[in-house]
């Protein structure tokens, strides 16, 4: 049932008293009668007229008093300022990082890594507060985009391995301990979350073919990471039952 | 005795226009239509909130939520708690996020005296929020105004159908004419001046119905006609300034094929008919446009016309091979389509019909109001629905410019029609 609280708290309060209804007016240019009156006509700017008693109660009559709309704007000029206050913060902290990097350590242009992350921390925060998707979907493109960005800061830092080595398992790994609590946590819907298990037992099965292929050096994280991904989804098959199969055949409907 | 096993969720398919909203529903293009009231009291929230929770209840194709499928998207029932019913805080029309408002794709708002349902558009069309919408009215007035109850019962309408039949899909025909289904060819994009960013206009036209309906009949054409006609003509005159032009000015209008098909689904079940007018001479009379105006809507609305546009959405949808895409790829390819379609319309102008409530709760509602949001390409677009003796035709817009309005006004005043106007504000 709806949260009745506020509802309730709402209508304990005291009905407002009407609030001054604005006086009807006419627009002397277009003949339009402008029932929220106005200091100018919407449609040709002209400054229209007010009207005698007997004429508005006649108008009231005819087409009600219209009907009045709350002023947005200025709920929408708090969330745009917002967002501008964080931008701005975090374009102080990117230039004072390569200003003090310049002057103090010229050699490392270790401000390169707070401007990404910077970039990314931004673009994840807009992508969490205006895209429009459940958990599971911004969870599974958060763990993209990590992949990602840790696998091309491995690349542009020397290539030297650690990236699929040790960050990006322990990526996969931290993306089960989320799914598993999100489960606990939302036990109704805790099949929701079975299309980003399968995506994660996918990215694990690609670092453990890498590393038979060659590419990686100590394979012992990739293997505790594929194996807990795996069991995971194997417990998770088995003992959803029914629920997994629905899941499944909602999902895989063609 | 052992507790009661909890039933699976309900889901079922999305039908064949639903299928497109979730892919181009943006904050800017929400695919969320407003179907409001205005009542002769101030709204009491909480009767409002226990009205929606009663009425929702028999209502299962408003609770569902939408899910992402591998393939194709697809509603399940929500068992989330019911949305919250709250005062009105953003535009008509906003986007209903889908993984906010406890998943719900409907929201129930109220100010002042006005009760606000907004939809997004896969859920259902105009037909299927007004009976949704009739039905929260009805409950929130028993619990208002008890002493309805004294001639009425405290339940949802008998003889209202609760059918949630893909109608698209039962009545689908292969036809042999596909060509005549859409055109896709560009047309006139209403510019101009916008308003702020994310800011959406709201005109309420007041228009006596027996005055506008003499007005038509002056013409000998219907009252839909009228209205296309006279919008498409303030378009010409204030756009085209009564100039040739090779680009046409498409208006689009929705028809409801329930009537057609025999059909009383609650799902979406409707096709876009345009009214197109090509000037290619200069200063065309009011009479001539409207003429044109209303030719071409009556060549399109017969049943082997509705007929081919039908088959021809459905067909895509049953292609066997189009079928196994993957989601991702679909959406890309929909929104593709889509976006090299948008400017094929100028505008688009919705006609709600006359809504008409049972006689006890009559009197305590003064006005209904209908209105789309903004598409691509469309920054102007008009939904009408008549109650009582008014006739109400709400222009939304992101213009900042409303001359065309203004010569829209203009032909129905000369036509002796009294317009009384109400906006959102946003304009002064």
């Amino acid at each position: 049932m709806s949260k009745k609280t506020k509802a309730e708290k709402k209508s304990n309060k005291k009905m407002q008293p009407e609030e001054t209804v604005r006086s009807i007016k006419k627009c002397p240019q277009c003949g339009i009668i402008l029932l929220q009156g106005g200091d100018t006509c919407p449609f040709c700017h002209c400054v229209p007229e007010d009207q005698d008693e007997e004429t508005v109660s006649q108008i009231k009559k005819d087409f009600g008093q219209g009907a009045p709309y709350p002023d947005i704007m200025k709920k929408q000029r708090l969330v745009r300022f917002a967002l501008r206050l964080i931008l701005f913060i975090m374009i102080m902290i990117t230039a004072t990082s390569i200003a003090l990097n310049f002057v103090f350590t010229p050699s490392i242009w270790w401000s390169l890594i707070v401007l990404a992350g910077m970039i990314y921390g931004y673009v994840m925060l807009d992508y969490w507060i205006k895209h429009d998707a459940g958990f599971a979907n911004k969870i599974g493109v958060q763990i993209f985009v990590s992949i990602l960005f840790i696998f091309l800061a491995d690349y542009l830092t020397g290539n030297r391995g650690w990236a699929l080595q040790w960050v990006i398992p322990s990526i996969i790994l931290f993306g089960d301990a989320v799914v598993f609590f999100l489960m606990l946590l939302n036990r109704s819907r805790w099949t929701s979350y079975l299309l980003l298990l399968i995506l994660m037992e996918i990215a694990g099965a690609v670092i453990l073919f890498l590393l038979f292929a060659g590419y990686i050096q100590n394979g012992i994280l990739v293997i505790i990471c594929i194996a807990v991904t795996s069991v995971f989804l194997l417990a998770t098959v088995i003992f959803g039952d029914a629920k997994i199969t629905t899941e499944l055949k909602r999902r895989f409907h063609i | 005795m052992s507790p009661k096993k909890k039933k699976l969720p309900a889901w079922e398919k999305l039908d064949n226009t639903a299928l497109l909203f979730p892919v181009i529903a943006t904050e800017g293009m929400s695919n969320v239509y407003r179907i409001s009231a205005t009542l002769t009291e101030e709204v009491d929230p909480q009767a409002l909130a226990e009205a929606q929770d009663k009425v929702l209840s028999h209502f299962l194709n408003f609770r569902m939520r939408l899910r992402s499928g591998v393939f194709w998207y697809y509603f399940e029932e929500n068992d989330m708690k019911y949305p919250e019913v709250k005062e009105e805080n953003d535009f008509p029309g906003s986007y209903i996020n889908k993984s906010k408002n406890n998943q719900y794709l409907f929201r129930v708002t109220y100010y002042k005296k006005r009760i606000n349902l907004e939809v997004f558009h896969a859920l259902t069309d105009g037909f299927g929020g007004l009976v949704f919408f009739k039905e929260l009215l009805y409950q929130y007035l028993r619990i208002r105004y008890p002493e309805i109850l004294n001639v009425e019962k405290d339940q949802i309408s008998s003889g209202i159908f609760l059918d949630k039949e893909d109608s698209y899909l039962r009545n689908f025909k292969q036809s042999k004419d596909h060509s005549a289904a859409y055109k896709s060819k560009k047309a006139i994009t209403l510019k101009g001046e916008k308003l702020p960013n994310g800011t959406m206009g709201v005109i309420h036209c007041y228009l006596p119905f027996v005055e506008m309906k003499a007005a038509a009949k002056k013409y000998g054409v219907t009252l839909n006609q009228f209205l296309v006609g006279t919008y498409v003509y303030a378009i010409y005159k204030e756009y085209l300034r009564g100039d040739v032009s090779k680009t046409p000015i498409n208006c689009c209008v929705p028809v409801d094929l329930r009537s057609y098909y025999n059909s009383h689904t609650l799902k979406n079940f409707f096709v876009m008919i345009s009214a197109i007018f090509r000037p290619e001479k200069e200063d065309y009379s009011y009479e001539e446009v409207l003429h044109i105006i209303a030719d071409c809507l009556k060549s399109q609305i017969n049943p082997e016309h509705l007929n081919d546009i039908l088959s021809y959405n459905v067909s895509n949808e049953k292609n066997k091979f189009l079928r196994p895409i993957p989601l991702f790829l679909k959406n890309i390819a929909i929104r593709h389509v889509y976006e090299a379609t948008a400017f094929g319309t100028t505008s688009t102008l919705t006609n709600v019909g006359k809504v008409e409530l049972r006689e006890p709760y009559e009197p305590y509602v003064e006005h209904f109001y209908a209105m789309l949001s903004m598409s691509k390409g469309q920054n102007m677009k008009g939904a009408v629905v008549t109650y009582k003796d008014t006739m109400i035709l709400t222009f939304s817009t992101i213009l900042a410019d409303l001359s065309i309005l203004r010569t829209f006004f203009a032909c129905l005043r000369d036509e002796g029609v009294h317009v009384a106007v109400d906006t959102n504000g946003v304009w002064e």
